[in-house]
């Protein structure tokens, strides 16, 4: 299996392409991790350039993100066992009052794709199901998401509680949605905004100190 | 000194803008929720009892003695409710709509409530259970009860000019029928299905429009083409060749026979497209397809910088609305607001071809105070000619 034809494929959004290499790559004896970080991430990041540059849009991306999907159901069992790649933990939902998603389910992918360990936990969150999330997954980072101006407040409030609780050094918060800004991420006490989900990727990998692969 | 004097009707003004011409002041528009309302009414002293049935996205009519006291040009008229009830949903605080979807009402944090889509009746469907499916019928007589009657008596006995919505959205309640995520997908790998959807509801709201314009077409200012949201915060969320594709030629059909049929019955008449976030790429197309006016003007998503927009189509679009509702309306204060305002009328509205007014439906989180300010910002530096 060639990992180019893994990352067109990913690229071109064809899951049934995507779904076969990576199973002919586990045959090969290709390592798992190998096929993650060589063919999927490298892939999914393209779609997240291109998406970024207005070349790729929502149709075209989840096209992808969905190709990319099929191909991970090989992986996952095996992943599981060992540690992937970043070995970060990611928590990403929607927050209380909020019943939003797919912004949030899009940026899940993307992170999902660039080989972090995604726990969708849906929306509507209140702040104590983030935090007792935030323990159970041992979570490097919690990505919250809004999109309703009404629905601020409800974001401000779940990163003021983390931030005045015991978990304040365990995981940083990242924000993200419509109405949410730089400033308003500062202003709350959140440790990261980003305006798109490839600009979620990079603020993550810095937060974690992470190499952030110049792009 | 400018003459801040008011030489015409409220009609006059919005007719003259809408034309492309200076009228004595900018107008001023506004479409509200129920809590914004209420709000608004307890802060201007107006204890008026009337019953409110909020639609989908909360908003309510704005009574006209409400809009008069507070200083609106343009009044937003409803239609009648369909004497076909709705499915019932055994959770009180699910609901549905006449199309079938099921809605969730959710409390907001700060008080108020918000209904949000929580079932998509066609997210398995094919192409033939779209044939199978029960439509909303346009021809429903609840649809045009008393509708003719009121939109007269607003027409004859206030000077307002009437804005307001008949057959409503094909690209977006295609979403709301299939699950937006679904939706987008079919775009890509479905396209038929895509197709077959999208003319089945345009053929619906043909219907509408086709009813209610003959009802009350003479009255009517202005007719909103309902809410076809084809940008995010970023970005469009299609391409323009996907757009050209797939989408607007059930756009263009649509908006061709309501047009036609509006300007039968009131030659003045314009329509309007209310299209949220990044959609710039979009307006040459939109002019094309004989687009008279483009709300809301969402001018905090990228590429909808108002001076960019004003000279690269206000000769031939008009706007409404622009005034920030992620963030200005909401928390700034009322010097924020009014500087705000102040600056959207003077990117916007010389020569005309500007309603002023709050990007979307005032939440329940605007304070009153805001309302007022951008008001008072249009009564300030809102008279033409406009100073810079």
């Amino acid at each position: 299996m060639h990992m180019d034809n893994l990352v067109k494929a990913v690229i071109e959004g064809d899951a049934s392409v995507v779904s076969s290499l990576v199973a002919q790559g586990l045959e090969e004896g290709l390592d798992a991790m190998t096929i993650l970080s060589e063919g999927l991430t490298p892939g999914m990041s393209i779609v997240g350039d291109l998406f970024h540059k207005g070349e790729y849009f929502l149709p075209e991306m989840l096209y992808s993100a969905k190709a990319m999907n099929e191909g991970l159901v090989h992986l996952e069992s095996i992943l599981s066992k060992g540690n992937s790649n970043s070995n970060a933990n990611v928590i990403i939902g929607t927050v209380k009052g909020d019943l939003h998603d797919i912004g949030k389910n899009i940026v899940g992918m993307i992170l999902k794709g660039a080989g972090f360990n995604v726990y969708d936990i849906g929306v509507n969150v209140p702040t104590e199901t983030f935090m007792k999330m935030i323990v159970e997954k041992d979570a490097d980072i919690l990505a919250l998401s809004a999109l309703l101006s009404t629905t601020l407040p409800a974001m401000e409030e779940t990163v003021r509680s983390i931030k005045e609780s015991d978990l304040k050094d365990k995981v940083s918060v990242i924000v993200g949605g419509a109405p949410v800004s730089q400033r308003f991420s500062d202003d709350i006490g959140a440790d990261g905004y980003a305006e798109d989900a490839p600009g979620a990727v990079k603020k993550i990998k810095e937060l974690l100190k992470l190499e952030v692969a110049a792009s | 000194m400018t003459q801040k004097k008011k030489t015409m009707t409220k009609r006059e003004r919005v007719v003259t803008a809408l034309n492309h011409q200076e009228p004595d002041r900018v107008p001023l528009s506004m479409s509200v929720t129920i809590q914004a309302y209420k709000n608004l009414k307890k802060y201007l002293g107006i204890d008026l009892k009337e019953t409110l049935n909020p639609g989908r996205w909360t908003e309510v009519p704005v009574n006209p003695l409400v809009a008069e006291k507070f200083g609106l040009d343009v009044i937003w008229l409803p239609t009648g409710k369909p004497e076909k009830k709705p499915r019932q949903s055994e959770d009180s605080n699910k609901w549905f709509d006449s199309w079938g979807v099921e809605w969730t009402k959710i409390s907001l944090p700060k008080g108020g409530y918000y209904n949000e889509m929580s079932c998509a009746p066609l997210k398995d469907a094919t192409i033939k259970d779209i044939e199978d499916y029960e439509w909303p019928n346009p021809n429903d007589p609840g649809i045009i009860e008393g509708v003719r009657d009121y939109y007269q008596h607003i027409h004859k006995d206030t000077e307002f000019a009437i804005l307001t919505k008949f057959g409503g959205a094909v690209f977006e309640q295609a979403w709301y029928l299939r699950g937006m995520e679904k939706f987008l997908l079919d775009m890509v790998e479905n396209p038929d299905f895509v197709n077959a959807l999208l003319s089945k509801i345009a053929e619906i709201q043909m219907g509408y429009d086709e009813v209610l314009i003959s009802e009350t077409g003479e009255f009517v200012d202005i007719l909103r083409l309902s809410g076809e949201d084809m940008g995010t915060q970023q970005n469009p969320i299609l391409s323009l060749p996907m757009f050209r594709r797939m989408v607007r030629p059930h756009l263009e059909k649509l908006w061709a026979f309501a047009k036609e049929k509006l300007l039968a019955k009131n030659p003045n008449a314009k329509i309007m497209l209310h299209s949220c976030g990044a959609v710039k790429t979009f307006i040459p197309d939109w002019i094309d397809m004989k687009l008279d006016i483009l709300d809301p003007i969402q001018t905090k998503a990228k590429g909808m910088d108002p001076l960019g927009l004003k000279s690269d189509f206000g000769d031939k679009l008009s706007f409404h609305g622009g005034i920030d509702s992620q963030n200005v309306l909401p928390f700034g204060t009322v010097e924020e607001v009014k500087k705000f305002t102040k600056e959207h009328i003077q990117a916007l509205a010389p020569g005309g071809g500007y309603i002023c007014g709050p990007v979307h439906n005032v939440q329940g989180d605007v304070p009153p105070e805001n309302l007022i300010a951008m008001r008072d910002a249009v009564e300030e530096f809102g008279y033409y000619p406009i100073m810079k």
